[in-house]
């Protein structure tokens, strides 16, 4: 339900959350993904400061490692740091505050996963939405000297 | 082209430059671009490709368009977000070249048109009095927007 675009719930619209299983308890919860642009640009919010809503979600998976959860946006957006797309992002595993970020052309679906060769990390993540049918896109860090 | 057609082509332009500034202005409304909130469809339209929707995209995008196990949503935040800022064009081609996924481009242009009609009355774009184009070119005048614009002063 949304009223010239503007969602009637409260944000925030996605989140992750960690939870202790132990305890049952949350450990921390964060909105996750940019604020979608139909609320970010929406005229009766003008003027206001809105953090991060996060984004609803369709099938977003996220990677698990070490020390990282990294998942990528469902949604796009167009903001003032990136052009039409949506960012993959690694939040820090035990408190969850974003630790980096990157563009992706189109949103993420499924789950990212990670794998090594020859001493070199890859990030392996499928997008798709709008224009973009389903295509990988696989992320690394330059090489010394490159 | 042989040389009378070039200057057939040549004087025709010199026409357009010629063209008094009064005129051009008059026309300037007339290609201004549109959006889905136009009116960009008709009743009729969407109800002829309902059942078309049924039978070749339902299967996986779901009966309410709210998508499936795999097959993303055609209606709602995401699905309109994808879109936002591209045009007809763009979301008709996309359909043309990849749907429905298991045989693209198995539908003709005038049942994806209809199909397509219908997906905006699901979104609640309003109906309008001329059916949705079934070419590529003529579609890319007509922009998505997630929203409705505010109303021209
Ligand atoms: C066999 C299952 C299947 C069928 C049948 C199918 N689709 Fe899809 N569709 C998908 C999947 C999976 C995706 C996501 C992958 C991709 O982006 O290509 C998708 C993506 C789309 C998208 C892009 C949505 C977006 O916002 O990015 C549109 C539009 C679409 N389908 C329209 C249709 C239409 C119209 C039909 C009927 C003519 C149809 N599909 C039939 C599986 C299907």
């Amino acid at each position: 339900m949304n009223i010239d675009g503007l969602p009637l719930v409260k944000p925030p619209y996605g989140t992750i959350t960690a939870i202790n299983l132990d305890k049952g308890e949350f450990v921390w919860q964060i909105a996750h993904g940019e604020t979608p642009d139909v609320v970010r640009n929406n005229e009766a919010l003008k003027g206001l400061n809105i953090p991060p809503t996060g984004q609803e979600t369709y099938n977003i998976g996220t990677l698990v490692t070490k020390t990282l959860v990294i998942a990528g946006e469902g949604h796009v957006t167009t903001t003032a740091d990136h052009p039409r797309g949506a960012m993959l992002r690694a939040y820090d595993k035990m408190t969850g505050k974003e630790v980096g970020a990157v563009y992706m052309p189109a949103p993420q679906t499924g789950s990212p996963m990670t794998y090594l060769v020859n001493g070199k990390q890859y990030i392996v993540v499928a997008v798709s939405g709008g224009p973009y049918s389903g295509e990988y896109i696989a992320y690394t860090l330059p090489s010394a000297g490159e | 082209m042989n040389v009378k057609m070039r200057n057939a082509a040549a004087i025709l332009v010199l026409a357009a430059m010629a063209c008094p500034l009064g005129l051009l202005r008059a026309q300037a409304p007339a290609v201004e671009s549109r959006s889905v909130w136009d009116g960009v469809y008709t009743e009729d339209q969407a109800k002829r490709g309902e059942p078309i929707y049924r039978k070749e995209c339902a299967a996986c995008h779901g009966d309410m368009l709210t998508g499936g196990e795999s097959a993303p949503p055609l209606t709602g935040g995401a699905f309109l977000a994808n879109w936002n800022g591209l045009t007809m064009g763009d979301l008709f081609d996309r359909i043309r070249k990849t749907m429905p996924q298991s045989v693209p481009g198995r539908l003709t242009r005038q049942q994806d048109a209809d199909i397509l009609a219908f997906v905006l009355r699901v979104n609640k774009f309003p109906v309008g009095k001329t059916e949705l184009y079934r070419q590529s070119e003529m579609l890319r005048e007509i922009r998505f927007e997630a929203t409705k614009p505010a109303p021209k002063k």
